[in-house]
C-alpha cells in the first residue's frame, strides 16, 4: 500500500539503535534470559509505599510480597501469610506467616517485619498517599514471629483488599530502622531482586532462587527497558527486541496479530466506561429522561470503536470484578424506545457533554454518543476540557449535564461504591437506600455476606441509572509467541511474571 | 546561458504562482459551497464501514475511524481553516489603530513633526516640493508641552505605553501564548482565533507605528501641514494610503502562519472542537490510525502543506511585485 513500510523500516532502524538488546541465541536448547519488558515511562520511585504511580508497581510487584494477594479473578488468596481469621465482631484480625521466607539481604521474613511495614505507611512522616486506608488499624501485636494481629477501631472490610495491594508490600524491618533508600534501592521478599536502575533507560531485576513459592520464577530475570515513543515499542516487540509490550492503540493491535511470531493477549481493565450524568438538572433528573439516554446507546458499538473492544456492563461493577452482576438486559440497545421516551422532553438548548481533552478513547467515544442521541431527539453539544479543569468543574462541582469518563476499580469494591447515593459524588444521585447498604457492606466481613449487600446496591444502581454504564474495555498486551504463562492482573494494574516460561524462539 | 536559465526561472515561478492560485481558488470556492460539493454532512457517521480505503463506493477519499466521509471533512473543513487564517484581519485592524497611535504619539515632540514651529520655509514654495526637505534654516524651537511621566516609558507617553504593553506580548513564542491565552479562556475555534489575533496584533502595530514616523517626516506631509492641514485629514489622506502595499503584504503573509498556529492548535485539540472537522483535528485523529489508514493523515496533510504553500507562495509573489512598485 502506502509508504508505510518504508515507515516502519525507519522506525524498526530508529528502534535497533534505540533498543539495545541482549542477542538473542539462535536454536539454543532453552532459553535461559531475562525477559525484556516495554515500559511507557519512567517510574517515579520504587518505594511502594510512597506513591500512586501505576508504572512503579508494574516493577516493583516482582520485587516485594504482600500478606494476602489478588489471583488472577481478583479474589484475595494467601502469600506471605499462610492463613488468617477474623474475630467475630470484626475488629481482631489474626495473620499466620509462611515460615522460612528470606529478604533479599538475607534477614529472615518475621511478624516483626509486618509490624514495621504497616507503621510506617502510617507514620505521617512517610506522607504515603494511601496512608487513609490504614486507619482502622489501631495495634499490631506479634504474639510470636509467625504471628501478626491487627486490633481495628472499627470492622473494616476492605482492609484485606489494602493489605494485597502494592502498597502494603513487605519491607525489612531492620532496613526501615536503619532509613534505607527504598524508592532507589528496593529490598523485599519477592521472586526478583532488583539489581539496577538506570533512569529513564532500564530496569534489571535477576531470579530470587530463594524465592517462596516452589519453582518460581521460572525465568533468569526480568529487563524492564523505559521506551516513551509508542513506534520504537511496538517496532521493538515485532523484531524480537521486547517480549511483553503493552499495547495503547488497536491500530498497533492489528499488526501484533498479523505477525507470526507475536500474538496479542486481551484481558479486562479494571474500568467501567460510563456516560455521568448530573442527576440534580432537569430533565437529567428524570430517570424516563436517563432511561432514554440509556436506551439510545449501542454499547457494543461504542466499545469496539472507541475502545477497542470490550464487555458491555449494566451497572456501576467492571464486567471482570468477582462482584459483578449482569444487568445488561435491563435497558438495552433500543432507539426506537429511546425517541419515544425523549419526545415527551423539550431542549431549549443541546445537554453539554463534558469531556477530559487527554483521552483519546472519551473523545471518540463522547462524539459517537453525540450522534446515537442526537438520532433519540437528544440533541448534545461536545466540550473537550483540560484535565485538572473536568476534575474541579465535573468531578467537584458537578457543572456539566453529561461526561464521558472511566471508572477505575480497585481490589474492593467499597473503593468504588463509597459514598454513591449520597450528595457527595459527582452525579449527585441521592438515594439514602443504597448509601446506606454501602456502608453497611463495609463492615461485614467474607465474601458471600458482602456480595449479597453489594448485589442490591448494584441493582438500585442498575435501575436509577445515574449513569449509562458503557462496559469494560480489553487491555491489550503484545507478547511474543516463546513467551507463556503472562498474567496480567487487572485490580492492581500490575503483571504477574512468576509463571512466565520463555522457550526458544521457533526457526 | 545567464538569460536562459532565468527564463526558465521566471517560467516555474510563473507556473507554481498559477497553480498556487488555483488551488487558493479551490479552497475558497470549497469553503464558499461546502454544502453543493461535499457528498455527506461531515459529521454523518456511517458506523458500518469506518476506515474505508480511497475510492471505496460512496467515498471517494475513503472514511475515518468513526465512519465519516472524508472528502465531506476536509470541503467542510475548510471553511474553518479559512476562518483561522482570518484572524489576521482583526489583528490588522487592531495593529493599525494602535500602532497610528502610537506613532502620532512618538512624533509629538520631536521637531520634524512639527513644521509650523520646527521648519521655516525660506524662499518660494517650490522649494518645498513634496520629497525635497528643506531643514534649513531652522527657526527658533518652540517647546511642546512636556508630559511628566517615569524614564521608563520616555517622554512620550501613549507611545511608551503602548510599546510597553505590545513588546511584552512580542516577547513570548506566539504559540506559547496562544496556548497560555487559550488554556484561560477554554477551548474552541472562536478563542482560538481570539488570541490568535491578539498575538499578531503587536506585530502589526509595530510596523505601522515606524511607518507612521517615516511617512510624518516625508516632504509631502511636512508640506500640507504647512499649509495648515489637520491631523486627521493627514493621517487619512496621506499616512494611512500610503501604507496600503506594504500592509497588505505582511498581512498576507500572517495568513499562513495564523493558519499553522491554529491547525497546531487543534491538533493539539485546544482548537476546533470534535466532531468539527477542523483539518488539525482531521490529522490528529488520522494519526491514531496511521498504520491502518494512511491515507486519512495523507490526503489531510498534503490538502494542508498545499494550502500553506500556495499562500506563501502568493505572498511573496506579491511582495516582489508591490516592492517593485513601491
Amino acid at each position: 500500500m502506502f509508504p508505510t513500510q518504508k515507515f516502519i523500516a525507519v522506525i524498526a532502524a530508529a528502534a535497533v539503535l534505540l533498543v539495545s538488546a541482549a542477542p538473542v541465541k539462535a536454536g539454543g536448547q532453552k532459553e535461559d534470559r531475562a525477559l525484556r519488558c516495554a515500559l511507557p515511562g519512567n517510574p517515579s520511585t520504587l518505594d511502594p509505599q510512597k506513591t500512586q504511580d501505576a508504572l512503579s508497581f508494574q516493577v516493583v510487584k516482582s520485587v516485594y510480597d504482600t500478606l494476602v494477594e489478588p489471583d488472577a479473578k481478583g479474589l484475595i488468596v494467601p502469600a506471605l501469610a499462610e492463613s488468617w481469621t477474623i474475630s467475630g465482631d470484626g475488629r481482631l484480625w489474626t495473620f499466620r506467616l509462611r515460615r522460612g521466607v528470606s529478604f533479599h539481604n538475607g534477614g529472615p521474613f518475621t511478624s516483626r517485619d509486618v509490624k514495621a511495614t504497616i507503621q510506617r505507611i502510617q507514620d505521617p512522616a512517610t506522607a504515603s498517599p494511601r496512608a487513609i486506608e490504614y486507619d482502622a488499624i489501631r495495634n499490631i501485636l506479634t504474639p510470636d514471629d509467625f504471628t501478626v494481629q491487627f486490633e481495628l477501631n472499627f470492622p473494616a472490610a476492605p482492609l484485606l483488599a489494602t493489605l494485597a495491594s502494592g502498597w502494603s508490600a513487605i519491607l525489612p524491618a531492620d532496613l526501615i530502622e536503619a532509613g534505607h533508600d527504598f524508592g532507589a534501592h528496593p529490598t523485599g521478599t519477592g521472586p526478583f531482586v532488583f539489581e539496577a536502575w538506570l533512569r529513564g533507560s532500564k530496569i534489571t531485576l535477576t531470579k530470587n532462587p530463594a524465592y517462596w513459592m516452589a519453582g518460581a520464577p521460572r525465568i533468569s530475570g526480568l529487563d524492564f527497558r523505559i521506551i516513551p515513543e509508542r513506534a520504537v515499542r511496538l517496532q521493538g516487540i515485532l523484531s524480537g527486541q521486547l517480549d511483553v509490550c503493552d499495547l495503547y492503540d488497536s491500530a498497533d493491535v492489528l499488526l501484533l496479530e498479523k505477525n507470526p511470531r507475536t500474538r496479542v493477549e486481551k484481558s479486562l481493565t479494571s474500568r467501567v466506561d460510563v456516560i455521568a450524568i448530573n442527576t440534580s438538572r432537569f430533565p437529567l433528573s428524570d430517570l424516563k429522561m436517563r432511561r432514554a439516554i440509556t436506551h439510545a446507546i449501542d454499547k457494543q458499538s461504542v466499545l469496539d470503536i472507541a475502545y477497542g473492544g470490550g464487555e458491555v456492563v449494566g451497572t456501576f461493577m467492571d464486567a471482570g470484578d468477582p462482584y459483578y452482576r449482569d444487568f445488561t438486559d435491563l435497558y438495552p440497545y433500543d432507539p426506537e424506545k429511546a425517541r419515544a421516551l425523549a419526545a415527551d422532553y423539550r431542549f431549549e438548548k443541546p445537554l453539554e457533554m463534558v469531556v477530559p481533552q487527554n483521552y483519546e478513547y472519551h473523545i471518540r467515544a463522547a462524539q459517537l454518543y453525540q450522534q446515537m442521541l442526537g438520532k433519540a431527539g437528544i440533541p448534545v453539544r461536545i466540550r473537550l476540557v483540560d484535565w485538572t479543569v473536568w476534575l474541579e468543574d465535573v468531578y467537584r462541582k458537578a457543572n456539566f449535564d453529561l461526561s464521558v469518563i472511566g471508572h477505575l476499580g480497585k481490589l474492593d469494591p467499597d473503593a468504588r461504591l463509597r459514598d454513591y447515593g449520597t450528595e457527595k459524588t459527582y452525579v449527585r444521585w441521592i438515594q439514602p437506600e443504597a448509601a446506606r447498604r454501602v456502608g453497611q457492606a463495609g463492615t461485614l466481613s467474607g465474601f458471600a455476606a458482602r456480595k449479597k449487600v453489594y448485589d442490591e446496591v448494584l441493582e438500585i444502581m442498575a435501575r436509577e441509572a445515574p449513569f449509562v454504564y458503557t462496559g469494560t474495555a480489553y487491555r491489550y498486551t503484545g507478547i511474543r509467541d516463546n513467551v507463556e504463562g503472562y498474567i496480567m492482573l487487572p485490580k492492581i494494574d500490575a503483571p504477574d511474571f512468576r509463571s512466565v516460561i520463555l522457550k526458544q524462539e521457533k526457526g | 546561458m545567464k538569460v536562459r536559465e532565468q527564463k526558465t526561472r521566471t517560467c516555474i515561478r510563473r507556473l507554481f504562482l498559477s497553480l498556487s492560485c488555483a488551488y487558493l481558488a479551490l479552497l475558497v470556492f470549497a469553503a464558499a459551497a461546502a454544502p453543493l460539493i461535499a457528498p455527506y454532512s461531515p459529521v454523518r457517521q456511517f458506523l458500518e464501514s469506518p476506515l474505508l480505503p480511497p475510492l471505496s463506493e460512496g467515498h471517494i477519499l475513503g472514511t475515518d475511524d468513526l465512519g465519516r466521509d472524508i472528502l465531506s471533512r476536509l470541503v467542510y473543513g475548510s471553511r474553518l481553516l479559512l476562518l483561522c487564517g482570518a484572524s489576521v484581519i482583526p489583528a490588522l485592524g487592531a495593529g493599525v489603530i494602535l500602532g497610528v497611535t502610537a506613532g502620532l504619539g512618538a512624533c509629538r515632540t520631536s521637531d520634524e513633526c512639527e513644521p509650523k514651529t520646527a521648519l521655516r520655509f525660506s524662499g518660494r514654495p517650490e522649494n518645498a516640493l513634496p520629497g525635497t526637505r528643506r531643514l534649513e534654516p531652522r527657526g527658533p524651537l518652540r517647546q511642546w508641552p512636556r508630559f511628566k511621566c517615569n524614564r521608563l516609558l520616555g517622554k512620550r507617553l501613549t507611545d511608551g505605553l503602548l510599546r510597553l504593553v505590545l513588546d511584552g506580548i512580542l516577547s513570548f513564542p506566539a504559540v506559547l501564548l496562544v496556548i497560555v491565552i487559550v488554556s484561560l479562556s477554554g477551548y474552541g475555534l472562536p478563542r482560538l482565533i481570539i488570541a490568535t489575533a491578539i498575538v499578531f496584533t503587536p506585530v502589526f502595530a509595530r510596523i505601522v507605528r515606524a511607518e507612521t514616523q517615516v511617512l510624518m517626516t516625508e516632504g509631502f506631509v511636512e508640506y500640507s501641514r504647512a499649509l495648515g492641514t489637520g491631523r486627521t485629514k493627514i493621517l487619512f489622506r496621506h499616512i494611512l494610503p500610503n501604507m496600503i502595499p506594504g500592509l497588505a503584504v505582511r498581512a498576507v503573509s500572517f495568513f499562513p502562519a495564523a493558519i499553522v498556529i491554529d491547525t497546531s492548535l487543534s491538533f493539539l485539540g485546544l482548537g476546533v472542537q470534535p466532531p468539527e472537522p477542523g483539518w488539525g483535528l482531521i490529522l490528529k485523529d488520522a494519526w491514531n490510525y496511521f498504520f491502518e489508514a494512511p491515507h486519512i493523515a495523507c490526503f489531510s496533510g498534503a490538502a494542508l502543506a498545499a494550502a500553506l504553500f500556495s499562500l506563501n507562495f502568493i505572498s511573496d509573489a506579491l511582495a516582489e511585485k508591490l516592492s517593485r512598485h513601491i
